[in-house]
C-alpha cells in the first residue's frame, strides 16, 4: 500500500487495476465511507417512488419518505437476505421479498412476516430487523448521494471547493436535470480506469477519438488525429482536496454534440448568458459556455458541454457496469432537449462511438498488469508537473494548461489519503498541506 | 421521451403484439429471405457503406431501446420507461459507416469479425401497399483483439419498402434490447 501512490513524482503503481486485495481495501476504505451517487431528486418526486442503486457492490433502494425526506437501505431482505426488490424504479409503500413475503414500509421498517404468530410465537425483534438503512443521505443542487459512514464529513464538505465548478451547471444554468432511465453495459476494466480519466484527460481525444471527432464536425474536431493542440490559454486542469477534479476547455460548451445539435445549443445559451453574468459575474457565465470534463470522487464522472453523466459501478476488480445519462438544463425545450438526450447515447451511450473509442483503452490498461513484469510499472501522471499553482479567482490546485495532468495527480493524491485514513475523526478539514503536496511534486 | 410502448406502436412493431395473417407468397418469402441474408452477409463482411447505400432507405428510421425494470403491475410510477440507445436516422447512421471506415478508427485495426444468424422469418402487410412488416430473431456475435466475444440475441422488427423493380429497402428497424444491462461491452455495430 505504501508505494501505491507516488504522489511528490506523480506516478501509480499499475497493480491498483488489478490487485484483488487492494480493491476489498477499495470497498472498505472508499465505497465505505466516500458520498456516493444514487440518483436524481427529480427520479423520485412523490411519496413511495424509489429507484435501486448501487453503492460499490452493495444494492439499495432509494426511497421517498412521507415527510418529503430521502431515505436508502441496502436492498437485502433481514431474513436470509435475498434481493427485496426487483427492479429499477416505481412507487411502492411496501416491499415484499419473492423469497417468504417478508414486506417493509417505504420507511424501511419490518412490516409484516407471514404467520409470524404461528411459526415465530411473537420471538421476534421487528426492530432489529427493518432494512439496514444507509447512515447518511444528502441532497446537492438536486443530486442524492449516499454513505454508509455514520461518522463522514458532510456532504458540503465532501465536495468542497469542486462546489464552485459544480455550481456553474447545476446552478447558474437554472438547473440540470437527467433525462429519463440511465443506459446500463458493461465494461471489462477496472472502476478508476474510466473516473481518472473523465477527472483529466484531455491529452487522448485527439487521438483516441480521432475517428469519432472527424465524423463528429463538432466544436472539438479540429482535434481529430492531433492535428491541433488547444492554443496556449485555452484551459485549465483543477484538482480539489477530496480528489474532485476537471479539466477545462473555454468557450466550446456544445463540445462533442455533433454540429447540428451544437447550433442549437449555442443560440439557447446565448439567451441565458448576460443573466448569468450579471448574477454570477462575468468569469461563471465564461465557464457556462466551456466545456467540463470531471471526476467526483471515488466513480462518477461528468462532461458539461457534451452533456453526459456517468457513475462507473465496481463489480470486481476488473469489471465495471456503466450507467449514463443525458444531462440538460431544466428549462431548455423539450425538442432541443431531445436532440440533447440522442447527441448523449449516440457518443457516450452504449452505441456511443466515442464510447466505444474508450473500451479498448480502458480495459488494455486494466488487465494487462496481470501480467507479473507489467504489474511492477509504474503510472507516469507527470504532464505539467511543477506548474501547479493556486490562484485567486478559482478555487483548488490549478494546472494553467488545456491538457495537463493535474487532477490525476489531485484524484490519486486523495486516494492514497483515504486508504491510509484511519476514520473520518483523524481528518483534520482545515489542512491545507494538500495543496502544497500538488504544488511541490516534481518528475 | 417516451415509454416503451408507445415507442413500439410509433415504430409499428405492435402488429406482432397479436397474431396478424403472414404472408405465404413463397417467391415473395424467397427474396425477403434473400435480402434479409444478404444485410447479414454485406455487415458479417464489414461492406457497410453498399450496406447503407443500397439497403436503407433515405427516411431510416432506425431504433434500439432498452426497457428499465419495472413491476409489471406499476400504476403510480410513470416516467417513462425506455432509453434510446439507438435513435438514428440516415445522416446519423451516415455518421456511424463514416466512423467505422475512417483509418484512425483503432477499434478496427485489427479488423473485427462478426457472424449473423438469423432465423424464424415472418412477414405480414406493412403500413402501406408497398411496405411489408418483417420479424426475425438474430444471434450476432463480435469477435474481436485476442480473446474478446461479444454476443447479441434479439428480435428484430423492420419494415421494407418495395421498390419499383420489386427490390426492397428497410425503411424501419425496431429492436427492443432484451439485456437490461448490456453484457457485450458496447452497441458500436449495426444490429
Amino acid at each position: 500500500m505504501d508505494d501505491l501512490i507516488d504522489t511528490k513524482r506523480g506516478l501509480q503503481s499499475a497493480s491498483m487495476f488489478i490487485d484483488p486485495h487492494l480493491y476489498e481495501v477499495e470497498m472498505e476504505k472508499i465505497f465505505g465511507r466516500c458520498w456516493l451517487f444514487l440518483t436524481h431528486e427529480s427520479a423520485i418526486p412523490n411519496y413511495g417512488d424509489f429507484v435501486t442503486a448501487k453503492m460499490g457492490e452493495d444494492e439499495v433502494l432509494v426511497v421517498r419518505q412521507a415527510d418529503g425526506t430521502v431515505k436508502a437501505f441496502l436492498n437485502v431482505c433481514r431474513h436470509r437476505g435475498a434481493r427485496v426488490c426487483p427492479v429499477e424504479a416505481g412507487n411502492r409503500r411496501a416491499f415484499v421479498c419473492s423469497y417468504h413475503g417478508w414486506s417493509y414500509a417505504a420507511d424501511g421498517s419490518l412490516a409484516t412476516v407471514p404467520f409470524e404468530k404461528e411459526l415465530y410465537g411473537g420471538k421476534i425483534d421487528r426492530c432489529a430487523h427493518g432494512l439496514k438503512e444507509v447512515a447518511k443521505v444528502d441532497s446537492y443542487r438536486g443530486f442524492l448521494f449516499g454513505n454508509f459512514d455514520p461518522g463522514a464529513i458532510s456532504l458540503e464538505d465532501y465536495l468542497g471547493d469542486v462546489r464552485w465548478y459544480l455550481d456553474i451547471w447545476m446552478e447558474a444554468s437554472g438547473g440540470v436535470e437527467l433525462i429519463g432511465a440511465p443506459a446500463r453495459s458493461i465494461v471489462h476494466c477496472n472502476w478508476k480506469a474510466p473516473t481518472e480519466n473523465f477527472v483529466g484527460d484531455a491529452y487522448h481525444v485527439g487521438w483516441t477519438h480521432a475517428s469519432s471527432l472527424a465524423v463528429s464536425r463538432s466544436m472539438f474536431s479540429p482535434m481529430s488525429g492531433n492535428q491541433r493542440l488547444p492554443p496556449a490559454g485555452a484551459g485549465a486542469q483543477i484538482a480539489t482536496r477530496f480528489g474532485h477534479g476537471l479539466g477545462i476547455l473555454y468557450d466550446v460548451n456544445p463540445g462533442g454534440q455533433p454540429a447540428q445539435t451544437a447550433e442549437k445549443i449555442l443560440a439557447w445559451q446565448a439567451t441565458k448568458k448576460g443573466k448569468i453574468a450579471e448574477k454570477y459575474g462575468e468569469l461563471k457565465a465564461r465557464f457556462y459556455g466551456s466545456h467540463l470534463n470531471g471526476s467526483l470522487f471515488p466513480n462518477v464522472s461528468y462532461l458539461w458541454g457534451t452533456n453526459t453523466f456517468k457513475i462507473w459501478q465496481p463489480r470486481g476488480p476488473s469489471e465495471t457496469e456503466v450507467w449514463t445519462w443525458a444531462i440538460a438544463e431544466k428549462d431548455t425545450p423539450e425538442d432541443l432537449k431531445r436532440d440533447i438526450y440522442n447527441g448523449v447515447h449516440g457518443t457516450f451511450g452504449t452505441a456511443g462511438y466515442w464510447e466505444a473509442d474508450d473500451n479498448d483503452n480502458m480495459e488494455s490498461a486494466s488487465l494487462l498488469p496481470t501480467g507479473w513484469q507489467s504489474r511492477k510499472l509504474r503510472l507516469n501522471a507527470q504532464m505539467g508537473i511543477g506548474n501547479d499553482t493556486v490562484m485567486d479567482e478559482m478555487p483548488g490546485v490549478i494546472g494553467q494548461a488545456a491538457i495537463g495532468e493535474t487532477s490525476y495527480r489531485g484524484y490519486y493524491r486523495f486516494y492514497d489519503e483515504i486508504l491510509k485514513l484511519p476514520s473520518w475523526d483523524a481528518f483534520d478539514l482545515n489542512d491545507e498541506g494538500w495543496k502544497q503536496q500538488l504544488i511541490d511534486a516534481d518528475c | 421521451m417516451e415509454n416503451a410502448n408507445q415507442i413500439v406502436k410509433t415504430m409499428g412493431a405492435d402488429v406482432w403484439d397479436g397474431d396478424p395473417e403472414l404472408i405465404a407468397d413463397h417467391d415473395l418469402l424467397h427474396r425477403v429471405q434473400a435480402f434479409t441474408n444478404r444485410e447479414a452477409r454485406l455487415l458479417d463482411t464489414g461492406r457497410v457503406r453498399e450496406w447503407l447505400d443500397e439497403m436503407i432507405h433515405p427516411d431510416i428510421c432506425y431504433v434500439i431501446i432498452s426497457r428499465q425494470l419495472r413491476y409489471i403491475e406499476e400504476r403510480r410510477y410513470s416516467p417513462p420507461d425506455s432509453v434510446f440507445i439507438y435513435d438514428d436516422d440516415h445522416g446519423a447512421l451516415n455518421a456511424r459507416v463514416e466512423q467505422q471506415l475512417h483509418p484512425q478508427n483503432w477499434r478496427v485495426n485489427p479488423h473485427e469479425a462478426y457472424v449473423r444468424i438469423g432465423t424464424n422469418l415472418e412477414v405480414t402487410k406493412g403500413s402501406a401497399k408497398d411496405r411489408l412488416f418483417v420479424r426475425t430473431n438474430w444471434h450476432l456475435r463480435r469477435m474481436r483483439r485476442q480473446y474478446e466475444i461479444d454476443d447479441f440475441i434479439y428480435s428484430r422488427h423492420d419494415e421494407l419498402v418495395i421498390t419499383p423493380d420489386q427490390g426492397f429497402k428497410f425503411v424501419k428497424r425496431f429492436i427492443a434490447f432484451p439485456e437490461r444491462c448490456v453484457q457485450g461491452r458496447n452497441m458500436t455495430l449495426f444490429l
